[in-house]
């Protein structure tokens, strides 16, 4: 879909070709005429329905463009905690960030900028690498994040049927335009479509000890799911090898993309209540807000000349070992990278305004006192491909953006599922997409989630 | 279904003792709906406690009960300019010599400025929960109680926000306003000074350069400004008219905030400037901001006839404001050398380089112009781009379109403030260095926004 030139059995590590599922990404409000998704839910295992309503016209008027063709491909079952925890993959229930990395965070997000030059680069690369995924110890999450997190699932594939239906109650409620647990059966047998669980035992738990309309939780819960599904790619990445989410960089990616998505569709008191509902979640889910704010691709390979001359390259042998850096051609480039990214995201003034006004230009200008060289565009040597032009003007470099929050956000997400139907490769193959941007965009997501 | 759901609200607001709480309103969507998305999530995730007058002045730390005179921001810009004896901060604000004690105008003011309080480190003395009142009303919707208030008071780390419920009622009495509007703009402000903060507080008190004059000038008009922006139309003249009116001077200095820009911090390597040279760049400096509003564009200049704000804010072309006329501003002064040599050489280079490359590349389109001298062209060019619009990128062009114009202002207008609100919290961030290449900038962009609103009649 997005890279026609690419051979991908001879660039990427994956044989087959991947394809993204869903290929509208707008994310334009919906107006008053368009068509109501049908959206079928089912009733798997809630014992009590009362609290909750699927027939509210505002559950579906909030979705926006993408998300309604979305809804209208991919049943709902509702189902009971146990249900939930059973189908849940163990491999998921675990939080990545935990407060060391957090207090780390602080340490480098404190660093002031002038003194990141010398003795704090090797722990800058060495967080970087962690993000990674290397010497990554997983946590289970406990009981802080379960009744925040374990609210929905998005499986690209129905689940072994038998493992819910023998934890289903005796009497299971019923609601309006709610089908009954056989026709789930059906549905679940017959097809191999992916599919959405939303555990509204748990969402009723929230709403009540936050003191929310369970209605609310629920859509935001939906919407979340529904964003994961939008971003996912046909022959998925789930649970292989090559599922980026398993990694740190990659988790806090797709929830951020997915929370993003959530709390696009709401505005005004409901959008902070949605607010305060992510601030409960884990540190992978707080760059909602940041994501929209900068691109993955900014850091295309023009500037890579520019600086490769400048930085020491021997602390990267030190630190990542020669195999590594010689099998990974990206790699040599960590001495450009670990300092601009961090400092160049640190200092991106969007924060301010909804409607973000940046020019590299005026931070050349502010940053000129610092000491630092050009960073934007090269002053001399070959100038910059039609990529990254189009990337300054949609972010709005030189002056205004020309591309509307939405538009950027959609960007950002356009480029993940690209780098996702190339198979996740991990190492830079020849294509523009490569990891460290992700992970550079990661970490910017960390901190600005954590910091904000 | 039980309707006790509804009550929540995205921030956590308590009563400590409040008996106006009463008459305000946080379940209105408007005060959620104004706030941007970073505000938004400051208010998650800071407690908000509201209290009595008793209470807040309590809480009021003693070191913060200063605010300017603007009796004495009037003529301050007048004496400052009197070579022979000029003009200090003592002036300005006469407590800040001895540092302890209140401001002998803070008892005037006290009930304008001590309606809201941000602490980044709170300290929860029980003198506040003795003079608490209203125990047992029963809290405005979405408000918890006394008792939840008690408990969150003593144990909840982190910074806290408290609003003087009695003060916000009884100012709005007095405007004959809606007490909420009140309410709002002291609320955004206080997310003002949150959004402000660094990752970290000032472990040291003293670090913090709110004590000093000029960083309480810059800190209140940023928050100030903050909480401004997010009103439109009716309900920003009426904050403006009414609100901001009558307050201190550092506040009212907000108007001017997103007009004038704050120089790179540092301007040079720290502790590398001797007396003279921090004279000179300090007259620099000075005359930059005088003449920032008022001095026009020389012929030959993007702008014949306009002063360098009016170009600012008019023209898209942020790139035409290093030429050669923004030098004639700071002439004769240290600061010229520092403009030359740090700015803007690059920037002159690159068009230059791109002008040259044009020429070569492009003879036919250009050969009338290739008759003139080369420099003479290349100022011909820029003049002719004024009119006709800019080749290189489509979205730049000079426009008379009035509407057009007034959306290039907004544009411009936040862009300023982001820029100078983004240097004040990174200087912040690095622990408020006190070397003069860092303070001689701050300073003398606080003296200008003072001088430069004591001036202004848009109250």
């Amino acid at each position: 879909m997005f890279f026609k030139g690419i051979n991908p059995s001879q660039e990427g590590p994956s044989k087959t070709p991947r394809r993204a599922r869903y290929s509208d990404f707008s994310f334009q409000r919906p107006k008053p005429e368009d068509p109501r998704p049908t959206i079928r839910i089912y009733n798997l295992g809630c014992q009590d329905l009362s609290p909750f309503d699927f027939s509210r016209p505002i559950l579906w008027r909030r979705m926006p463009t993408a998300l309604r063709k979305v809804a209208s491909s991919i049943p709902v079952f509702l189902v009971n905690s146990r249900q939930m925890d059973a189908i849940y993959p163990p491999s998921r229930k675990t939080i990545l960030v935990d407060e060391t990395i957090l207090e780390y965070c602080r340490e480098v997000a404190a660093i002031p900028l002038e003194v990141e030059d010398g003795h704090n680069f090797p722990q800058k690369l060495l967080f970087l690498s962690l993000l990674k995924g290397k010497e990554f110890s997983s946590r289970w999450w406990g009981e802080t994040y379960e009744p925040f997190v374990a609210m929905g699932l998005y499986l690209p594939e129905p689940p072994e049927l038998q493992r819910i239906l023998e934890r289903s109650p005796e009497n299971m409620g019923t609601g309006k335009g709610i089908r009954s647990q056989e026709e789930a059966k059906q549905v679940l047998q017959n097809h191999q479509c992916p599919v959405i669980f939303l555990c509204c035992e748990r969402i009723y738990k929230t709403a009540e000890s936050e003191r929310m309309d369970p209605n609310l939780v629920l859509d935001m819960v939906y919407y979340h799911e529904l964003g994961h599904a939008l971003l996912d790619v046909e022959e998925s990445l789930w649970d292989t090898s090559e599922d980026p989410y398993k990694a740190p960089f990659g988790r806090i990616i797709e929830e951020s993309a997915a929370n993003w998505i959530a709390y696009y569709c709401f505005t005004g008191k409901e959008a902070g209540l949605v607010q305060r509902l992510i601030h409960r979640q884990p540190m992978e889910y707080q760059g909602y807000a940041a994501f929209e704010e900068a691109p993955v691709l900014f850091f295309g390979k023009e500037q890579v000349y520019y600086h490769l001359l400048r930085k020491d390259q021997r602390l990267i042998f030190l630190l990542l070992g020669e195999q590594e850096v010689m099998c990974s051609f990206e790699s040599i480039f960590l001495s450009f990278y670990w300092r601009r990214p961090a400092w160049f995201y640190q200092s991106w003034p969007a924060i301010w305004h909804a409607e973000p006004v940046i020019s590299l230009h005026e931070l050349d200008l502010h940053w000129a006192g610092q000491g630092a060289i050009h960073i934007t565009v090269p002053m001399s040597g070959p100038q910059p491909s039609a990529l990254y032009q189009t990337i300054q003007h949609k972010w709005g470099l030189w002056s205004r953006p020309t591309a509307s929050p939405e538009e950027r956000a959609k960007l950002n997400m356009l480029w993940w599922v690209a780098y996702k139907e190339l198979g996740a490769p991990r190492e830079k193959k020849g294509y523009y997409v490569f990891p460290l941007s992700f992970l550079v965009f990661a970490y910017y997501l960390l901190l600005r989630g954590a910091f904000s | 279904m039980d309707s006790k759901f509804y009550e929540a609200l995205p921030a956590t607001i308590y009563n400590l003792g409040s008996c106006a709480a009463r008459c305000l309103d946080f379940t209105r969507e408007e005060l959620w709906a104004r706030m941007s998305t970073p505000l938004r999530h400051k208010a998650v995730q800071i407690p908000v406690f509201l209290v009595n007058e008793a209470q807040m002045d309590i809480l009021y730390p003693p070191e913060r009960r200063k605010v300017i005179d603007p009796e004495n921001a009037k003529d301050w810009r007048e004496k400052r300019r009197n070579p022979d004896n000029p003009a200090t901060w003592q002036d300005l604000d006469p407590s800040s010599s001895d540092g302890k004690g209140p401001s002998p105008s803070w008892s005037r003011y006290k009930r304008i400025v001590a309606m809201g309080l941000y602490v980044c480190n709170p300290k929860a003395p029980s003198e506040v929960l003795a003079k608490a009142e209203c125990k047992d009303d029963s809290p405005p919707t979405g408000v918890l109680g006394f008792s939840k208030a008690e408990k969150a008071c003593k144990h909840h780390k982190g910074p806290h926000i408290y609003l003087c419920c009695e003060r916000i009622v009884s100012f709005a009495k007095e405007k004959g306003i809606d007490p909420n509007l009140v309410l709002d703009k002291v609320y955004y402000h206080e997310l003002g000074h949150a959004v402000l903060k660094g990752v970290r507080c000032f472990e040291k008190p003293e670090d913090d350069p709110y004590l000093e004059t000029w960083g309480r000038i810059i800190e209140e008009s940023a928050a100030e400004w903050i909480s401004y922006v997010h009103f439109r139309g009716r309900e920003q003249l009426l904050v403006r008219k009414v609100l901001m009116k009558d307050k201190p001077a550092e506040y009212r200095s907000c108007v001017v905030f997103h007009r004038i820009p704050l120089f790179p911090l540092p301007m040079a390597e720290p502790n590398n400037w001797d007396e003279n040279t921090q004279q000179g760049i300090r007259s620099g400096l000075r005359s930059f901001y005088e003449g920032w509003m008022d001095q026009k564009f020389p012929w030959g200049t993007p702008g014949p006839g306009k002063s360098f704000y009016e170009v600012w804010m008019t023209q898209k072309l942020p790139w035409v404001i290093p030429s050669t006329g923004m030098l004639s501003l700071v002439k004769g002064t240290l600061l010229e050398d520092w403009v030359r040599g740090k700015l803007f050489y690059m920037r002159e280079r690159q068009e230059w380089k791109e002008y040259k490359d044009l020429l070569i590349m492009d003879l036919g389109r250009w050969v009338g112009f290739l008759s003139l001298p080369l420099w003479d062209a290349w100022v011909a060019r820029r003049a002719f781009f004024l009119f006709f619009g800019y080749p290189s990128w489509g979205a730049v062009k000079v426009t008379t379109n009035p509407k057009t114009l007034i959306r290039h202002r907004a544009l411009f207008t936040s862009f300023m403030a982001s820029l100078n609100l983004s240097a004040w919290r990174a200087y912040k961030e690095l622990g408020a260095p006190r070397e003069p290449e860092y303070v001689i900038p701050l300073e003398e962009f606080a003296a200008a926004l003072i001088n430069l609103s004591s001036q202004a009649y848009v109250f």
